[in-house]
């Protein structure tokens, strides 16, 4: 009899262990692309840049963009470069999407060389950076160690996203732990240079995009004098693209159109240097990375340069 | 399936320990053989046909066992068996570096490589797991029966738990069938063995998650910055958390692997010995991954004559094995270059160095110090052109792009995980063990590494385990 229950007991125990597993397993990751969906953060939300060699838990196919491609950053051939500096409303951008037929050219010229124009970007003058302050994650950080721009202040922390830079202060030199709220109100800047989105990507866009430019509303507020600079997200590279389901170039190149759009061309300005750091398919050079992501040394000295050679001075 | 997840710890191990449990005695090995394919099935989810590769292999040499037992052409069946299973390993694991280096000296030589060398699809398979380890357990158990040591396994359950009881199969540790065949049999549980394996187990968890994933970051850190950009500090800061991180996450793996199985009530030799306080590089590996060093001394060191052929033949038999070590580990140049350097570090101290370094301990520490993260450069990295920026870094010649205070960061965000790894690579953890482990405080202590683990663990912190592509 005692027999007869253990066998049962066990074939009992099996099938639940199948049961549950079918359902366990194929549960997680919908789970984890439900919450991506709401915008919420999960726990593993976690810096996806953290470990070069992990494959993120918080990969999701259920943001793949289907927005502009790498081959719109190529100039269309309409688009007049006769643009001077007496760009006036004509190149202001409308944040409503009224104008449709006109976005395309817009956009494009916004990502051509990196802002409205060629001309209205120049070599930074002596002590442009002294009141500079850099905002972002784990690749602003790069540069506050390696771009050689050391009289600037820097915001930056591994992981930081416009979803949690309110909620998880970062380390400023000189001030320790400090919440972004406090510290923006701090001190006077003349120019705030932002780089955020490369943690969101996994995430809802729009409500990406929206929080992005409440952030640059904050900043605006807080530093009602400074130029801000939108940075361009750089790009990732092809073999980074395969292993991440969230993180393409596509995907990138989709937000950074989104929040050119921010940018008013007056006090705002969006910085793209990805034409520096790219190769001819416009993925990021292979050998500018250990990690598909983060750039070596002698490359973030190369971002840091372009930076410098793109200043926007009033 | 990795131990340090969560569908592991939450999923598979509480399913299978109460199945195991209740399960009558005559089928605990068919509960472990199918939990265990379920294990394997899990892993190669996107490669399911290795699933099926697998029990080929299980009965194929299941079959060869028998064959290898018989009296008449027992070496030819071991020959066929070698073949079939170190084939198989070539395949998966070598073939494209075979290719690429074929193609390498056919230029050499001004021969142009015909075209299939370099696009053949069979360079893009995937590496079953634990390969490496499987083919080595195989080729042992038909060894012994040709030498006559062991008889065939008649029961073919009772065989893959053998070969494919998912405490080892992904990791090893390398066990030998006559390790095993008694309890394979006579399974008896005893609250020694319960206590004992939970404890192994937790505490392996813990050295994996809470220390080497920790200290890993910082070698992330360095590859992050680029090899030739680092400072001297942050260099060799660099190469002994990865010294760290290896030793942790192997030794973490392999104790969970020995506690899972006494939870089952199977005593698996251990991997490790606090490997990282020897004072010479021979004693070094016979502290580290015990098994593999102890099969290919008798599976190749000793048929090859060992040291009783003469001096002569004995350096060229180290320079087998030790090549051969490296190559089992990887394949790619620096796993041969890697074998080839301890290959000459182990004659030079067979020759005389290590009766010194015995004598005085002192300098044996030093020296074993400066020479283990140095050795696991030539391991870490796979280009030889990042071995070699490397350790220019680490005598204070790296690039102009070097930041001075780059290793600040890691100190501050990882230092006291590298204090607790060095702490525990000497024999004071297992002191402290051996001090808690039958006392009520054991309990809690246990209790909070598995908080801990399981907290990192379901925060996604982990990562794969290193050992994957063996």
């Amino acid at each position: 009899m005692k027999k007869f229950f253990s066998y049962l007991l066990t074939i009992i125990l099996t099938f639940a262990f199948f049961f549950t597993g079918a359902e366990y397993i194929i549960k997680i990751p919908s789970n984890v692309a439900e919450k991506k969906e709401s915008g919420e953060e999960t726990t593993s939300a976690q810096d996806i840049r953290s470990a070069p060699s992990t494959l993120p838990e918080s990969t999701t196919a259920a943001e793949t963009a289907a927005g502009v491609t790498v081959e719109s950053r190529i100039q269309p051939a309409d688009v007049s470069v006769t643009e001077t500096d007496e760009i006036t409303q004509a190149v202001t951008v409308t944040e409503t999407e009224s104008e449709t037929e006109t976005e395309a050219p817009e956009t494009s010229r916004k990502t051509l060389f990196g802002g409205v124009g060629r001309n209205k970007f120049r070599a930074a003058p002596e002590g442009y950076f002294n009141d500079a302050l850099f905002v972002g994650d784990s690749r602003t950080e790069a540069l506050s160690m390696y771009g050689n721009i050391p009289s600037a202040d820097y915001y930056a922390k591994v992981g930081m996203s416009v979803y949690n830079i309110y909620s998880d202060p970062a380390k400023v030199e000189g001030k320790g732990k400090i919440r972004f709220s406090e510290f923006i109100n701090q001190k006077k800047y003349g120019k705030v240079y932002v780089m955020l989105g490369l943690n969101e990507l996994g995430y809802d866009r729009k409500r990406t995009v929206s929080k992005y430019s409440a952030l640059i509303e904050d900043i605006k507020k807080a530093q009602p004098e400074a130029i801000i600079y939108i940075e361009a997200l750089l790009h990732v590279t092809a073999a980074e693209e395969k292993k991440n389901i969230a993180v393409t170039n596509a995907g990138i190149n989709d937000f950074n159109s989104k929040i050119a759009k921010i940018c008013d061309d007056e006090t705002t300005f969006y910085l793209d240097v990805n034409d520096v750091l790219d190769n001819a398919f416009g993925y990021l050079k292979d050998d500018s990375t250990n990690d598909g992501v983060h750039l070596k040394a002698k490359y973030v000295r190369q971002w840091a340069n372009a930076i410098q050679e793109r200043a926007v001075v009033l | 399936m990795v131990f340090a997840s969560v569908d592991f710890l939450i999923w598979f191990l509480p399913f299978f320990l109460a199945t195991y449990y209740v399960a009558p005695v005559k089928i605990k090995n068919f509960v472990i053989v199918l939990f265990s394919l379920v294990f394997y099935g899990y892993g190669c989810v996107l490669n399911p046909e290795y699933l099926l590769l697998l029990v080929i292999s299980v009965i194929v040499n299941w079959l060869l066992g028998f064959l290898t037992g018989i009296k008449k052409g027992k070496k030819l069946f071991l020959f066929l068996g070698i073949v079939f299973n170190f084939g198989l390993l070539i395949l998966f694991k070598y073939l494209s570096s075979l290719l690429d280096f074929s193609g390498f000296v056919m230029n050499r030589f001004g021969i142009n490589p015909p075209g299939w060398l370099f696009t053949s699809p069979l360079r893009s398979l995937v590496l079953p797991l634990g390969i490496s380890f499987v083919t080595f357990q195989s080729v042992s158990y038909l060894t012994d029966i040709c030498r006559g040591d062991i008889t065939p396994e008649k029961n073919p359950v009772d065989f893959a738990v053998y070969m494919i009881a998912f405490p080892q199969i992904i990791t090893g540790p390398i066990v030998r069938y006559d390790e095993v065949s008694f309890r394979i049999h006579n399974r008896y549980l005893t609250k020694d063995f319960i206590y004992d394996g939970a404890e192994k187990f937790v505490f392996g968890l813990g050295m994996k998650v809470l220390i080497a994933d920790r200290v890993g970051g910082i070698w992330n850190e360095c590859a992050k910055i680029g090899y030739e950009d680092l400072s001297a500090p942050m260099a060799w800061l660099g190469i002994a958390a990865y010294s760290l991180k290896l030793y942790f996450d192997f030794y973490g793996y392999s104790l969970m692997a020995v506690g899972l199985g006494k939870l089952i009530g199977f005593d698996y030799p251990d991997n490790f010995r606090e490997p990282y306080t020897a004072v010479s590089m021979t004693e070094f590996w016979r502290r580290w991954h015990m098994t593999l060093g102890s099969w290919f001394r008798d599976y190749v060191y000793i048929p090859l004559g060992g040291n009783r052929k003469g001096k002569a033949r004995m350096l060229l038999n180290l320079v087998i094995v030790w090549t051969f070590t490296g190559i089992w580990h990887g394949a790619g140049a620096n796993f041969v270059l890697w074998g080839l350097c301890l290959a000459v570090i182990i004659i030079i101290e067979k020759l005389f160095l290590k009766k010194i370094l015995d004598k005085h301990r002192f300098f044996g520490h030093i020296y074993m110090i400066v020479l283990i993260p140095l050795s696991w450069l030539v391991f870490a990295l796979d280009s030889l052109t990042d071995i070699k920026n490397y350790f220019m870094c680490m005598i204070g010649m790296g690039s102009e792009y070097v930041y001075s205070l780059d290793w600040l960061k890691c100190v501050k965000s990882y230092g006291i995980f590298v204090i607790a790894g060095v702490i525990f690579s000497t024999k004071i953890g297992r002191e402290i063990f051996k001090k808690i482990r039958r006392k009520a405080v054991v309990v809690p202590v246990m209790l909070a590494v598995l908080a801990a683990s399981g907290y990192c663990v379901y925060k996604g912190m982990n990562d794969p385990f290193m050992y994957f592509n063996f």
